[in-house]
């Protein structure tokens, strides 16, 4: 499972090598012309390839068994973190002692929003944004895809809909922005790493915006019925891919074989 | 890449090193412990959960003069984000084993729970964790707390080496018998760090101001790191924590379980505990005549008797420090013109009960005392020695209009330095800690023993006490205490 990181800081090297930023291009409508394979990739809050001393495969005395350690207690040490209710204070930390077998994304299943992050590809039409997903390595929840109406139509409303992993996501442009706004999942998915998981009441709001050949993305959990407060995910960078010949690898098959050979709860 | 070996020998070359080889010392200690992770070799411990068990003493609550301080058997749990920087201890106090002597609410009646938290400039006591978020839940204010609690989180072995590296330049390295010594600065005070020959943090010792000890040294010791973690992440924290407070254990700990791991250690501060105000109240002395010539003092936690002579005031304790004595003989002053305080009582030697003597002396005042604190008093302020009088058994003060009568307690497991008061010619009874009133319309709770041995001296004393004015709580009549102890 360690091949995350190795994702990461393949797809951070990459990120390394691009231009600076361009001028945003817009489509016919004046908004921001987000087309494109956004697989570049960036730097993420604990890697950074400028950083002469960074070495991508370096730990405590230099082994792999301590490069899995450091590399769990490096990524479970961001300060910013979802604020649950206190009642829920002890489930999220069993939820993460145990995350070997809790976590769905190490079970196959798929990430669901907000935790997919943002798109690899983006297709966008006047009246709807299609995103395209290939996960990581170490997550096997395979491609994925979402169609966004950006017509102006509302929301289902929330007892009509089946709960779904990426729920229901209507999306308008707020200036340059685009903001996605999603509805209706089920409660199966976790928002990221550490036992962070919601209720089906979540409502996630996306922001998308471009830069030059860069993409910020954004995302906001509401959750009333689980957290004391919205939380602001961290905001993450991706860089388009400067080949316009670009097209996406397709995700490895996720066929589980290790999580019953797991003898300690030792993080990945 | 600076390797680990370039810290070992960093760490090993330590003694020959000039001050401003400080920062490599402390990155050695750092790697020791394993907070230096990652291919950038960051230090990625952000927050820690531990727990243990062992003793919480009391300080300044001992049950003789300058014995150690009494002791609290506890559950310990302690959550960190140094992040933030925040702090969540969560102690469950029982009564230790043998018998139970000595202040700070020494015996309790059950086990009891204390939940204190700090985050940032917030310092809160909580009745569950996160309380406050909880329906029925208490956060109570502390802000008085928050620079100690967080003091407390600097001089974890984690925490003081990140406050030693933040300090730059300042903090300078030494020896002392062959071992590395960091000093620097910390929110006005020098902390020193001593590590051990495996570059671990072996001792850390601050400072602090108390009204009884002035300077105090606060030094903790770290002894028999191990990584204690349920899941292995190769970080060492100490097995062992002893932390002394003058010249005693204040905390003996014996850490079984870390979790530096857990990403989900929060710390929310509730909306009460964010308006409430950060100055500390002011101090407030409110004078009541009870009786012909006796003046009750009340106004704060601790509260002060004055007796009016004909020439003179006897005063009843001056508590907890400087600031409270002041304002309690401004009050006399104000309430009894014209008279000398000749005659300061302390009824015995626990630190909130002292802190202010001094102070109220000051002006030539002779101190009257327990015999056993004498020698206990004159070593902590020499200057003392020729204005203490030591009560053996019993003294009266009189003068023909009125008298005072103090005497010995016997039995009291809570001090057995204790003195009580009596006014004759008033029937008032005035005694600190053996009997606190309950509030006038809480039930009566389980009988306290003090309460038994009180009313079991009056008997022996042969006092016919009617009323009451205790240092705690509210002036009652000998039959609240009648009523408490079941003998009605």
């Amino acid at each position: 499972m360690s091949r995350l990181c190795l994702w990461i800081c393949a797809g951070a090297a990459l990120a390394a090598t691009l231009s600076p930023a361009a001028e945003t291009p817009r489509t016919p409508d004046g908004h921001p012309d987000l087309n494109g394979v956004w697989n570049g990739g960036a730097a993420g809050p604990f890697i950074k390839v400028d950083d002469p001393n960074a070495s991508l495969l370096a730990a405590r005395d230099g082994t792999l068994l301590n490069f899995e350690r450091d590399n769990t207690i490096v990524r479970r040490s961001d300060p910013n973190k979802p604020l649950y209710k206190p009642e829920f204070w002890e489930k999220v930390q069993q939820l993460d002692q145990d995350g070997n077998k809790q976590d769905p994304s190490y079970g196959c299943m798929p990430a669901g929003v907000p935790r997919m992050g943002p798109p690899v590809q983006i297709v966008q039409t006047p009246k709807e944004m299609v995103f395209l997903y290939v996960s990581p390595p170490a997550q096997g929840w395979g491609d994925q895809y979402r169609v966004i109406p950006t017509d102006g139509r509302a929301h289902t409303p929330l007892q009509d809909l089946d709960g779904t992993w990426k729920g229901e996501s209507i999306g308008h442009w707020d200036g340059d922005t685009l903001v996605v706004d999603t509805i209706g999942f089920n409660d199966t998915s976790w928002l990221d790493i550490g036992g962070y998981f919601h209720s089906e009441n979540m409502h996630v709001i996306e922001r998308l915006h471009r830069d030059g050949d860069t993409l910020t993305w954004q995302a906001t959990v509401e959750d009333p019925d689980v957290l004391i407060k919205p939380w602001v995910m961290n905001p993450r960078t991706q860089n388009l891919n400067p080949d316009p010949k670009a097209v996406l690898a397709e995700s490895l098959p996720c066929v589980e074989r290790d999580l019953s050979h797991l003898v300690t709860k030792e993080h990945h | 890449m600076r390797s680990p070996v370039f810290f070992i020998l960093a760490a090993l070359a330590a003694s020959s090193l000039p001050a401003q080889d400080a920062a490599a010392t402390i990155k050695a200690a750092e790697y020791a412990l394993g907070m230096i992770r990652g291919p950038r070799r960051v230090d990625a411990i952000n927050t820690l959960e531990y727990w243990g068990a062992g003793y919480t003493y009391a300080f300044g609550q001992a049950y003789h003069p300058g014995a150690p301080w009494p002791a609290f058997k506890v559950t310990y749990h302690a959550s960190i984000s140094y992040a933030l920087p925040a702090m969540r201890v969560d102690i469950t106090r029982s009564n230790p084993e043998g018998p139970v002597q000595g202040g700070g609410g020494l015996p309790l009646a059950a086990p009891q729970r204390q939940i204190q938290v700090v985050s940032g400039d917030f310092a809160w006591n909580e009745s569950v964790p996160g309380a406050g978020f909880i329906a029925g839940s208490t956060a109570t204010p502390a802000p008085g707390a928050a620079a100690d609690r967080l003091l407390q989180l600097w001089v974890t072995p984690f925490g003081v080496l990140k406050m030693a590296e933040r300090a730059g330049t300042s903090a300078q390295l030494s020896t002392e018998a062959g071992l590395s010594i960091i000093t620097f600065p910390l929110g006005g005070q020098t902390v020193k760090l001593s590590l051990n020959s495996k570059q671990q943090v072996e001792r850390v010792e601050t400072h602090s101001t108390n009204p009884v000890l002035g300077d105090t040294l606060a030094e903790t010791t770290y002894s028999d790191y191990k990584d204690l973690g349920e899941i292995t992440s190769d970080v060492l924290f100490p097995s062992h924590i002893v932390q002394k407070q003058g010249g005693f254990p204040v905390l003996d700990l014996t850490i079984t379980k870390t979790d530096p791991n857990n990403p989900y250690v929060v710390f929310p501060v509730p909306d009460n505990v964010e308006r409430a105000p950060k100055t500390p109240v002011p101090v407030k002395v409110d004078a009541r005549n009870v009786a012909p010539g006796v003046w009750y003092l009340t106004g704060g936690t601790h509260h002060s008797v004055a007796v009016e002579f004909k020439n003179y005031v006897a005063l009843v304790e001056c508590p907890l420090d400087d600031e409270r004595a002041r304002a309690v003989l401004d009050t006399v002053k104000r309430t009894i013109p014209k008279k000398p305080i000749r005659y300061v009582v302390n009824t015995h030697h626990h630190f909130d009960h002292l802190g202010g003597l001094r102070a109220c002396a000051a002006d030539g005042a002779t101190i009257l005392t327990q015999a056993a604190n004498k020698p206990y008093y004159e070593t902590l302020w020499p200057s003392t020695r020729k204005i203490i009088e030591p009560i053996a058994e019993k003294r009266v003060i009189a003068d023909g209009t009125q008298s005072l009568e103090l005497y010995h307690l016997q039995g009291s497991n809570h001090a057995d330095t204790m003195l009580i008061g009596y006014v004759p010619k008033a029937k008032v009874l005035i005694e600190a800690d053996v009997y606190t009133p309950a509030a006038a319309d809480a039930p009566h709770g389980p009988v306290v023993k003090e309460n038994v041995n009180l009313n079991d001296n009056l008997k022996r004393l042969g006092l016919d006490v009617q009323q009451i004015t205790p240092l705690h709580g509210r002036a009652v009549t000998i039959s609240d205490l009648r009523q408490a102890i079941g003998a009605n």
